[in-house]
C-alpha cells in the first residue's frame, strides 16, 4: 500500500494544488481511508458549508486557492467529507474543475465505452424481435392467425377481468401529482413525504390481495421517489433520502416475495406497518435536522 | 429529392447544431424518438452529444467509489444504457449530471450487494445505503493502518496525527516543544514503520 496521504505539502499554497489533485485523481478513495484511520476520533458533524462557507463560490470557479489552513485542516481532520466535496465539483464546479477533471481521465477508456454503446443502440433488443415477430407472422397461415387472434382476445379478456384492481395504479402516496415538485423549503418537503407515506394507513389492508397490492404501489412510489431530482433539497439530504429510500424497497420487495410465498397475513401487516411507521419517523428527523 | 436523401441532410444540418445545444435540449429529440430511421437517428447522435459532455465526469464520479473488484468503465456503460432507457420516462429536463449520477449510484449499490452475498463471507452486514457501502470499501484499508498506527507510541503518534491535519514540521515542532530536525525524522521514520507494517498485513491476508 502506498500511503499518499502522508505526502501532503507543508506549505498551505502547495497544499492547495496537492489536495485539488487528490480530488479529481482516482485515488481520493485511498486517501480518504488514510486520513480517516488517522483522524478517527474527529465528529462527524461538519458540513462543506459550515467550513467553506461564503468561499464556495471562489472555489467553484477556481479552485482551493483561497481557503486558510485552518480550512484546510478543517477538511483534512474530516476527510469524510472529501468524497461528497469531489461529487460537488463534479457537479457545480466550473471551467477551472472541468480542465482538472479532463486532465485526469484516460481517453481510450471512454472511447472504448462509447463505442460499445453505439454499437447497443444500433443494435437494438426491441427492434429485432420486432423484425423476428414480423418475420414468423410472415410465416403462419390465415388459419392460425385466425385462432391465434380468439385465443389472444380470450386471454386479454380473462386478463382484464381478473385484474380488476390494478397493481400499479398512481395516485397517491408518492405517486401523487405534484407530491414531489412542489417549490418548499427541505424540511417541509421532507415532511410532506412523511405525510405522503402516511396515506399508507389510509386505506385497510385486511385481505392478502389488498395487502399485496398496496405495498406494491407503495413500492412503485419507491422507485418515483428514488427516480426524482428532488431540487428541493441538498445533495447530502437528496443522497440520504435516495439512499434510504433504496434500503425501504429492499425491504418492501422482501415483503412483497414474503407474501407472494404465503407469508400470513397478520404478520406480514403488522411488519408492513411497521415499516411504513419507520420511514415516516425517519423523514421527520430529517427534516428537524435541515437547516 | 428521394425520403432518405432528405433525412440525411435533416440529421447531418442538425448534428451542427447538437453542439450548442443544451442538455435539455438533447433530452427533449431523445424522449420523442421512435422507430422511424431519421427521429431514431437524430436521438441517438443527441445521445452522443450527451455522452461526449458528461462520460469524463461520470467515470470521475464512478472511480473513486467503486469496490476493487469492480470495473468503473462496466458500471458507466449500464449506467448510459439506463439513462437511454429511462430519459423518456424519468428524466424531468433538470440537471442531467445529477440524474446520471444517482442512476450510477443505485447501480453501484446494486453491484456491492450482488458482489458480497455471492463472496465467502456471507454473514457479513450488507450496507443499506451508498455512504456506509463506501465505508464498507475503505474499512480494510482503514483497519490495517489503524491497526500499525497504534503500534506507535504517543509522541510519534501525535506528530502523525499533526502533519496529516496539515501542520508544517515546523508548527508541530514548536506545539509539541520538540526539535525541528526531531520532528522531521521521526514523522520520516514513522511513515516508513506503517508502510512495512501495513504492507506485511496485507501480504499476511493475501
Amino acid at each position: 500500500m502506498n500511503l499518499a496521504a502522508f505526502d501532503l505539502p507543508e506549505q498551505t499554497h502547495e497544499l492547495s494544488d496537492w489536495l485539488v489533485t487528490q480530488v479529481t485523481g482516482p485515488n481520493l478513495s485511498s486517501i480518504v481511508a488514510q486520513l480517516s484511520a488517522i483522524h478517527s476520533d474527529q465528529d462527524h458533524d461538519l458540513t462543506i458549508e459550515a467550513i467553506c462557507g461564503e468561499q464556495w463560490n471562489s472555489i467553484i470557479q477556481n479552485g482551493f486557492s483561497e481557503l486558510t489552513q485552518n480550512q484546510f485542516q478543517q477538511l483534512l481532520t474530516h476527510p469524510y467529507l472529501l468524497m461528497e466535496l469531489q461529487e460537488r465539483l463534479l457537479l457545480e464546479g466550473e471551467e477551472y474543475w472541468q480542465k482538472q477533471f479532463l486532465n485526469q481521465n484516460d481517453d481510450s477508456e471512454i472511447k472504448q465505452t462509447k463505442l460499445i454503446i453505439q454499437e447497443t443502440l444500433q443494435k437494438p433488443i426491441l427492434d429485432s424481435e420486432a423484425t423476428q415477430q414480423a418475420e414468423d407472422f410472415k410465416k403462419v397461415p390465415y388459419r392460425k392467425i385466425a385462432a391465434l387472434g380468439f385465443v389472444s382476445a380470450a386471454l386479454l379478456f380473462f386478463a382484464v377481468f381478473l385484474n380488476q384492481e390494478p397493481v400499479a395504479t398512481p395516485g397517491w402516496g408518492w405517486n401523487r401529482p405534484g407530491a414531489l415538485t412542489a417549490d418548499i423549503p427541505a424540511d417541509q418537503y421532507l415532511n410532506r413525504l412523511a405525510d405522503s407515506a402516511n396515506e399508507w394507513f389510509k386505506k385497510p389492508t385486511d385481505t392478502k390481495a389488498a395487502l399485496l397490492t398496496r405495498l406494491t404501489q407503495f413500492r412503485n412510489g419507491c422507485e418515483t421517489l428514488i427516480n426524482a431530482p428532488h431540487p428541493q433539497l441538498t445533495i447530502k439530504d437528496r443522497t440520504w433520502l435516495i439512499d434510504r429510500c433504496r434500503a425501504w424497497a429492499g425491504k418492501l420487495d422482501n415483503q412483497i416475495v414474503a407474501l407472494e410465498k404465503g407469508a400470513d397475513l397478520k404478520t406480514a401487516d403488522a411488519n408492513a406497518d411497521a415499516l411504513i411507521h419507520k420511514l415516516v419517523k425517519a423523514l421527520q428527523n430529517r427534516a428537524e435536522q435541515v437547516t | 429529392m428521394s425520403e432518405i436523401g432528405s433525412g440525411y441532410i435533416r440529421v447531418m444540418s442538425n448534428s451542427l447544431n447538437l453542439i450548442s445545444s443544451t442538455d435539455e435540449q438533447l433530452t427533449n429529440l431523445i424522449k420523442v424518438r421512435d422507430p422511424s430511421s431519421v427521429q431514431k437517428q437524430e436521438a441517438e447522435m443527441a445521445f452522443n452529444s450527451l455522452y461526449d459532455r458528461h462520460a469524463p465526469f461520470l467515470l470521475a464520479f464512478l472511480k473513486v467509489r467503486v469496490s476493487p473488484h469492480i470495473n468503473a468503465s462496466d458500471i458507466a456503460q449500464e449506467t448510459w444504457m439506463r439513462a437511454w432507457q429511462k430519459i423518456p420516462t424519468h428524466f424531468d429536463g433538470s440537471h442531467f449530471r445529477g440524474w446520471l449520477f444517482q442512476i450510477a449510484r443505485n447501480l453501484l449499490l446494486d453491484e456491492f450487494r450482488k458482489k458480497k452475498t455471492t463472496s465467502l463471507n456471507e454473514d457479513i452486514d450488507l450496507p443499506e445505503t451508498q455512504d456506509s457501502a463506501q465505508e464498507f470499501i475503505q474499512q480494510e484499508e482503514k483497519t490495517k493502518l489503524r491497526d500499525c498506527m497504534s503500534q506507535l507510541d504517543e509522541v510519534r503518534q501525535k506528530i502523525v496525527k499533526l502533519r496529516l491535519s496539515g501542520e508544517s514540521h515546523r508548527e508541530i515542532s514548536e506545539r509539541l516543544n520538540v526539535e525541528y530536525n526531531t520532528v522531521q525524522t521521526r514523522f520520516h521514520r514513522a511513515k516508513q514503520f506503517l508502510e512495512d507494517c501495513v504492507n506485511q498485513q496485507e501480504k499476511e491476508t493475501a
